[in-house]
């Protein structure tokens, strides 16, 4: 009995950090879904990475996140230290979806001076979140 | 007899319980009305409106609001204390964040909302030494524009903020005030970057 006990807590413990360390990916996994109801996809990690690094008049994405999105970004005119955007490197990230909404609002207007439409917003997703 | 006498115990005993009991409810009723009595008094001054016993928080005195500042705003930069600046220049700042310095900052129109009724609740009042100085007209938008915060740092040379890579611009509180973060500017916690402590 007393060991059955034990595997039950096991099993529970593991499923239970499986499910935290899955959050931020399963909250992606959704917003990526509502962005393809929106009518954009199919996304691609290779076209996120593009618009990542692309340069627009001296600002791009990488600009403060850095080139590497599993290493740490520093706040261009701050300097505050902004951490890894790359969800296997931070598992904290995109756990909250309005939180990556209003992040990609403010940042998308800075560096492009618009709003991301859906589909890039999906294609740096996909790349953000692959393992 | 016997039978009699337990017969009569337990009556005593049911009548002086029952009578306890009474007068417990007797005393809690009697404090409402107290209460009651205390509100009635108001009604012979101007005062019509029923004060509670415990006032509800004004908007933007709350441990959250605080932590919502925080949350919200040292994203990117030290959350500025709201003592710094008159209500006047939050107020500014909160309506313009599309364009906060060179950058969108937007938030919720419910956020914006309730950080600047944390920003004004904690801003500098009128008579705070940190607007010596300043005409009522004045709005400033940087804490560095401050007489008060030009007059604090008018001994540090440009080479130490500006001309040094490691602080970049008197905006970088925390790069020489180490415990800037906890709202703390004493002179004596100062450390410039490449210069070392700083007491004169």
């Amino acid at each position: 009995m007393k060991r059955l006990m034990i595997s039950v807590l096991a099993a529970a413990t593991f499923t239970f950090s499986l499910l935290g360390s899955n959050a931020g990916y399963a909250a992606a996994a959704d917003q990526l879904q509502d962005l393809q109801a929106a009518g954009a996809g199919p996304f691609s990690a290779a076209a996120g990475q593009a618009l990542w690094l692309r340069d627009n008049d001296g600002r791009s994405c990488a600009g403060c996140h850095g080139s590497d999105p599993a290493r740490p970004g520093k706040h261009q005119k701050t300097g505050k230290p902004i951490s890894p955007m790359a969800l296997h490197a931070n598992p904290e990230r995109f756990s909250d979806a309005a939180h990556t909404e209003k992040w990609f609002r403010r940042n998308c207007r800075w560096t492009l001076g618009r709003e991301c439409s859906a589909q890039e917003k999906g294609d740096v997703l996909t790349w953000l979140i692959q393992p | 007899m016997k039978t009699s006498m337990n017969t009569l115990r337990y009556l005593t005993g049911t009548l002086l319980l029952g009578a306890a009991l009474t007068l417990g409810l007797y005393g809690l009723s009697s404090l409402n009305h107290q209460s009651l009595a205390d509100d009635d008094d108001d009604h012979h001054s101007d005062r019509s409106s029923h004060q509670p016993a415990l006032p509800a928080a004004s908007p933007g005195t709350r441990l959250a609001d605080a932590m919502q500042y925080q949350d919200e705003c040292s994203s990117c930069h030290l959350p500025y204390p709201a003592r710094l600046l008159p209500a006047r220049s939050w107020e500014k700042i909160m309506t313009s964040l599309t364009d906060h310095f060179g950058e969108d900052a937007s938030v919720s129109d419910a956020s914006r909302a309730e950080l600047l009724a944390y920003l004004s609740a904690n801003s500098a009042s009128n008579h705070s030494r940190v607007l010596a100085g300043l005409e009522y007209g004045e709005t400033p938008q940087r804490i560095t524009e401050l007489p008060y915060f030009r007059r604090k740092h008018r001994e540090i040379p440009a080479r130490m903020v500006s001309g040094n890579p490691e602080v970049g611009s008197f905006s970088q509180c925390d790069s020489c005030h180490r415990n800037a973060a906890q709202g703390k500017f004493n002179e004596h916690d100062v450390a410039i970057p490449g210069f070392g402590r700083w007491d004169d």
